[in-house]
């Protein structure tokens, strides 16, 4: 019970984890990225979307039963020996920092645009950054039970979705199928990038408790994940239009601002007080996966250095983080994290399910 | 070493917290603006009439005096810029404190501002993160900035009156309000805005009517009558007083007037090679306010279906009329109908909706379906 | 999460010797040496009282009774031991048959008391004596009797001045621990229910009973929570709090992870949920693990009235509790961060109000929160009237002076009363407490921040509050991690009849609480 890092979470906490790794501040920006391929079919591209994580969840989850006992990093050393395996695992790595850096500098951008106007980013960032630390050094068990509350606290939140809708003009989704094929594939392809954090599994596998649950828990997650993001991006549609969308760099967010609520005068300010703990939370649950993997590469003593190890990784979130000059840049990484997430979610399980085919079962450490 | 560090943390942030840190500002050391109004700035009018030059805009804010000894309630300060945002910065050099945009419940447009364009103008209401986009928007005939230097006797500031005439006007007449959001939203393809039109009429502001944009140029002006009928084209849930006189054979049967409520609209399209035609039905309902004394419901059963098809047929013909001005005059399509041949075809019209003569050539008619739900406390 | 370190226990033995290092000799037959062995012992206490008398016969057998003033029944002492003895007893057959049937005789012709002992050596007399007990020493005789007949005054149950009810029984604890075990029996009359006692404090030698139901407790917890007590190697504890101390979890965190009451009714259902109760002696308030956040939140009431006012009543706390942590924070952070999210007409009047204040928002805030602090504490320590009087001054006239002197704004004062009262609203007071003290890093994280900073704040406290645990149980559960079945009982109170099983938050064995009767009825 007090070992930290080797206790395990409930297959149901798995859900909260996967949806918590998926979901940050990409949700606002979702509508007018997808439309912007897609146009007035996004909904469409956002469903067909979801295939791509459902494929990675799968993987996974298959790659796990081949080897149950095995953890990430155990696997990477055992199916390709030291050298190869620890490139495998310190590319993983610098997957993460990439991408969950941005995840960060987005939500930072966020905080800045709305709230603190004049603080600087990096004081914004490093509040982000400590929070980040704080929960990740609780250990497993209390990362569970965090995604946990903040995911139903989430839904609830996004339920506020539902007061803009009495603006709606309901022929701004239609005519439906005008996109074409390609306009919807390309806008599915960038729908996909938003289910990064599905990956989270390859590491989290290992700490389920009923294994034999992972993959429906698995596919719930990317299901939730998928209605939230069809919900906010058909709610954006009806109340912008593909046209306003292109202009609204976080229409998410905007879409709180365009009805009057009495008393609660500026809807988004209180949005974003509530959506703190989720704009970090990607970065929590993915560094914490990557710090993990970190020290059990380096073999250190996982319950007495993972700290050090998450203060580490955070360290380095919060410097690449600070790099990208402006939020427009941020976007154009956004692209690069997508191929990385396809790479890692799909490219990952596929290799390695391949070198366990060619191994048939033997190790190498 | 993470509780130490934690604690060093602490007493930094105790340190700045007491200093007030990056963002902080006293409320009492910010001007909250009740309203403002855009006008372009008198020497370059002229030159944009003729749609020459860059002009100069004028922002015309009223701020609450929060000093209680002081005897005015409010002040009123007017800078000048290239554009809004502009003039907004020319602010802290004429006014103590930092000014809040954002807050004005009501944007006052000066008329010449209006048909020069205002995209420009707004574009730093939209952009402003710190900016709802919920504010209302009216037309004022001639300066805004008159509007809001007018005389002000029964409110605190010319502000709070234009909120309380403006805000959610349709609830309570056939007067849209249009916000921030509603503005930028009609910009799009196939769609135009409209604006509630203020007048200064003896020193007193008062709504007159509708101001016509097409895109964000305002192009025309519909008084109090066309307006209603604009409204009810247009599928606004609005709700006003309606007078009616049913005559026969030249002869007054009975006059009254309604409260109708405006149930929406439905629209039928069809296409007949590349022309248009429209059937556009508005749902009216509403309950009966008063009628001449001597008639009673119960012995005139007719009564009531009379005063439905009269409502009815008054509509119909008012918004056959504004159709027929629009069509010659406004030549825009204020009445939103042109979405619903985007929801078909969008690509191949996109670009077609708002040319000129586009509007002019399509078939519309109207259909009016009045509902009496009651007559009050009398027979 | 950190733990304590725990010791090892130390050894029964060790804690005996303690004291002094009384020797364990075994006492002689002669009552004179006797009283020379534990003459050093006892001579420089001045109540301790040596009582010598004879036994009735001839030769008169010669006795001792030694016991502690004020601490033993002396009523008891003389109508029901010495009298008989002094009178009734046939001394000859004492002396023949020898110590073995002293108790016997004793216990059945002379002596109404209830429990009797015999003691053989020094060390162990020396400390019956100062556990309280009546010691009679014969002469010819080596052993000695051990008579407990504590007594003397104490407080008369009376109604508990912190936790009143309306429809609840008017019982508290009192300073007895055997009275206090008898006040839960008297509610429990389950033969399951376990009453274990122990002693903890190396001088105090405090008794501490562990109360727990055998079928319906996890036997893990119990034994943690036994573990845990054993493990106290303390020369004194005066209060039950020293215990809650030593076995919470996490001691450096600002929530209370140890549930304090001094209810027996309250008590009483936390056993039947499983829960294990510590009994302190000299204390009326008892305690009870493992506690859930959720539990400083829930009154007695809660149970006693019905469901729907019940129900009411329990979201209020917690609308109640959010008010009180975060209400001045967020005056802070609205009016010198984000005040354009206030109404406008609340904005101006806001600022109208705040104009003559020449500090920031922050410092007026924190002045009065001191002050408010400070009144409360004054208030604590006196007599009932100028408590009072101390509270109708600084509510009136302090705050009426501080608005005229510019010192606050009246909103100011409005928001820290309304944070006040909502903190005493509470009813567990080691709640009232925590929330006290939140509330100051909460005003400081929003006067850097905003609202930036408070929800920082709100992140960091989540987190900690989903980190704890109480004997190893979730603490923040059932909201985190989210038990459905125990919702029912955690903002509203449903129907009795409805709650078929106990929490699952609280590890038992025994899941069914009573019948299906409500369900089959419709």
């Amino acid at each position: 019970m007090k070992d930290k890092t080797s206790s395990t979470i409930t297959s149901k906490q798995l859900i909260f984890v996967i949806i918590g790794s998926q979901i940050g501040a990409g949700i606002f920006a979702l509508p007018r990225m997808v439309s912007g391929k897609a146009g007035e079919d996004a909904w469409i591209s956002v469903v067909l979307g979801a295939i791509i994580p459902f494929l990675s969840v799968f993987l996974i989850e298959r790659l796990g039963r081949r080897m149950p006992q095995m953890g990430f990093t155990q696997m990477a050393l055992g199916l390709f020996g030291k050298n190869v395996g620890s490139v495998l695992i310190i590319l993983f790595i610098a997957y993460v920092l990439l991408f969950e850096s941005l995840v960060v500098r987005s939500f930072a951008e966020i905080a800045n645009l709305y709230l603190l106007p004049k603080t600087p980013l990096a004081v914004v960032l490093l509040f982000i950054t400590i929070s980040i630390v704080y929960i990740g050094s609780k250990g497993v068990r209390v990362l569970a039970r965090l995604n946990e509350i903040l995911f139903y606290f989430g839904v609830l939140l996004l339920f506020i979705l539902i007061i803009p809708v009495g603006q709606a003009d309901y022929t701004n989704i239609l005519p439906v199928g005008e996109a074409g094929l390609k306009g919807i594939a390309r806008g599915a392809l960038t729908t996909a990038y938003s289910f990064a954090g599905t990956e989270v599994l390859l590491v989290f596998y290992s700490l389920v408790n009923k294994q034999e649950e992972v993959l429906k828990a698995g596919l719930i997650a990317v299901c939730i994940t998928t209605l939230l993001y069809l919900a906010m991006v058909i709610t954006c549609l009806l109340v912008f239009g593909v046209n306003n969308l292109q202009r609204i760099l976080w229409p998410g967010l905007m879409l709180l601002k365009v009805s009057q609520v009495p008393v609660l005068e500026r809807l988004e300010f209180i949005f974003l007080v509530f959506w703190m703990g989720m704009g970090a939370r990607p970065a929590v649950n993915m560094g914490f996966a990557a710090s993990l993997s970190l020290s059990q590469l380096l073999k250190i003593d996982e319950k007495k250095y993972n700290t050090y190890a998450l203060m580490f990784i955070a360290l380095a979130i919060y410097i690449l983080a600070l790099l990208p000059h402006n939020l427009l840049s941020v976007f154009k990484l956004w692209d690069y994290a997508g191929y990385g997430f396809l790479i890692i979610g799909l490219g990952y399980p596929l290799l390695y399910h391949l070198a366990a085919f060619m191994r048939g079962g033997k190790m190498l450490v | 070493m993470f509780k130490k560090l934690l604690l060093v943390f602490v007493i930094v942030f105790l340190v700045f917290s007491i200093s007030g840190c990056w963002d902080y500002r006293d409320v009492n050391k910010v001007s909250f603006p009740a309203t403002g109004a855009y006008d372009l700035h008198e020497s370059s009018i002229a030159a944009a009439r003729q749609n020459q030059g860059e002009p100069l805009v004028d922002l015309t804010v009223i701020i609450p005096n929060l000093a209680q000894d002081v005897k005015k309630p409010f002040r009123i300060e007017r800078t000048t810029g290239i554009l809004i945002g502009n003039a907004r910065g020319q602010k802290p050099y004429s006014s103590p404190g930092t000014y809040s945009a954002g807050v004005a419940a009501v944007i006052i447009l000066g008329e010449d501002l209006a048909r020069a364009g205002i995209n420009n103008m707004v574009e730093a209401l939209f952009r402003g993160a710190q900016i709802p986009k919920t504010e209302n928007f009216a037309v004022a005939e001639g300066r805004g900035e008159d509007v809001l230097r007018a005389p002000i006797k029964d409110y605190s500031n010319m502000g709070e009156y234009l909120k309380g005439v403006l805000k959610q006007s349709e609830k309570r007449s056939f007067i849209p309000s249009t916000t921030l959001y509603q503005f930028g939203v009609n910009r799009a393809p196939g769609k135009n805005p409209i604006m509630p039109l203020l007048t200064l009429k003896n020193q007193k502001v008062e709504v007159t009517g509708t101001a016509i944009f097409k895109k964000d140029k305002m192009i025309g002006k519909a008084n109090l009558d066309e307006s209603r009928s604009l409204v009810m084209l247009r599928g606004i849930e609005a709700s006003g007083n309606i007078p009616y006189i049913i005559k026969k054979d030249g002869q007054i049967l009975d006059k009254g007037s309604v409260d109708v409520c405006c149930g929406g609209r439905k629209v039928k399209m069809d296409c007949n090679g590349d022309k248009f035609s429209y059937l556009i039905t508005v749902y009216l309902k509403g309950s009966l306010i008063e009628h001449e004394f001597n008639k009673n419901f119960i012995q005139n059963p007719d009564l009531h279906k009379m005063i439905e098809n009269q409502i009815a047929a008054d509509t119909k013909s008012d918004c056959m009329k504004f159709i027929e001005k629009m069509q010659q005059e406004y030549k825009v399509d204020c009445i939103d109908i042109n979405k619903y041949i985007l929801a078909k075809w969008r690509k191949e019209f996109q670009n077609q909706v708002d040319q000129s003569g586009f509007i002019e050539n399509l078939d519309i008619k109207v259909k009016v379906k009045m509902k009496l739900k009651n007559v009050g406390e009398l027979t | 999460m950190k733990i304590r370190p725990r010791k090892t226990p130390p050894t029964a033995d060790a804690r005996d010797r303690s004291i002094k290092n009384i020797p364990d000799t075994k006492l002689p037959v002669a009552l004179s040496e006797k009283m020379q062995l534990l003459k050093p012992y006892i001579e420089k206490n001045y109540d301790i009282i040596t009582h010598s008398f004879y036994l009735e016969g001839n030769p008169r057998l010669e006795a001792v009774a030694v016991y502690i003033n004020q601490v033993i029944d002396i009523e008891i002492l003389n109508l029901h031991i010495l009298k008989p003895l002094m009178l009734n007893c046939d001394r000859e057959d004492l002396l023949t048959s020898g110590s073995h049937t002293l108790i016997e005789t004793i216990y059945k012709t002379s002596i109404t008391a209830s429990r009797i002992a015999k003691i053989a050596n020094l060390s162990s007399l020396v400390q019956t004596i100062f556990d309280g007990i009546t010691i009679l020493m014969f002469d010819g005789l080596d052993d000695v009797l051990a008579i407990d007949i504590h007594g003397g005054k104490s407080r008369n149950i009376d109604v508990p001045p912190a936790e009143q009810t309306m429809r609840g029984s008017r019982e508290g604890f009192i300073e007895r621990v055997d009275v206090n075990i008898a006040l839960i029996r008297r509610r429990l009359r389950d033969p399951n229910l376990v009453v274990e006692k122990t002693l903890v404090g190396r001088r105090t030698r405090t008794e501490v009973a562990i109360l727990y139901i055998d079928d319906i407790a996890d036997p893990q917890i119990v034994q943690k929570v036994k573990d845990r007590i054993n493990q106290m190697d303390i020369d004194g504890i005066v209060a039950s709090g020293y215990v809650e101390q030593f076995i919470e979890d996490d001691p450096s965190s600002l929530f209370p992870q140890v549930y304090s009451s001094e209810r027996p009714d309250k008590l009483v259902p936390y056993l039947l949920e499983g829960r294990v109760v510590i009994i302190v002696d000299n204390t009326p308030l008892a305690l009870a693990v493992p506690a859930l956040f959720v539990q400083f939140l829930q009154a007695p009431e809660d149970y006693y009235e019905r469901t729907l006012f019940s129900s009411y009543i329990r979201l209020m706390r917690y609308v109640a509790w959010i008010v009180a942590v975060s209400l001045p924070a967020s005056y802070i952070a609205l009016l010198s961060y984000q005040p354009e999210l206030l109404p406008y007409d609340l904005l101006i009047s806001f600022s109208k109000a705040r104009v003559a204040v020449p500090f920031p928002v922050v410092v007026e805030a924190l002045i009065m929160e001191i002050i408010i602090q400070l009144v409360i504490e004054a208030g604590l320590r006196l007599p009932q009237q100028i408590g009072q009087t101390v509270g109708v001054v600084s509510g009136i006239i302090l705050g009426q002076a501080a608005i005229t002197a510019k010192l606050a704004s009246p909103i100011v004062i409005l928001i820290i009363s309304v944070s006040v009262i909502c903190t005493y609203a509470l009813p567990a007071s080691s709640l009232v407490l925590s929330t006290r003290i939140i509330r100051l890093p909460m005003m400081m994280l929003a006067a850097s921040f905003g609202l930036f900073g408070l929800s920082f704040g709100a992140i960091i406290f989540l987190t900690h509050l989903v980190s704890l645990e109480s004997m190893g149980v979730p603490y923040f559960s059932p909201l985190a991690p989210t038990r459905f079945s125990d919702l029912k009982d955690t903002f509203i109170r449903t129907f009795m009849w409805k709650m078929n099983k106990r929490p699952v938050s609280i590890p038992s064995h025994n899941p069914q609480r009573q019948g299906n009767t409500g369900e089959e009825n419709d």
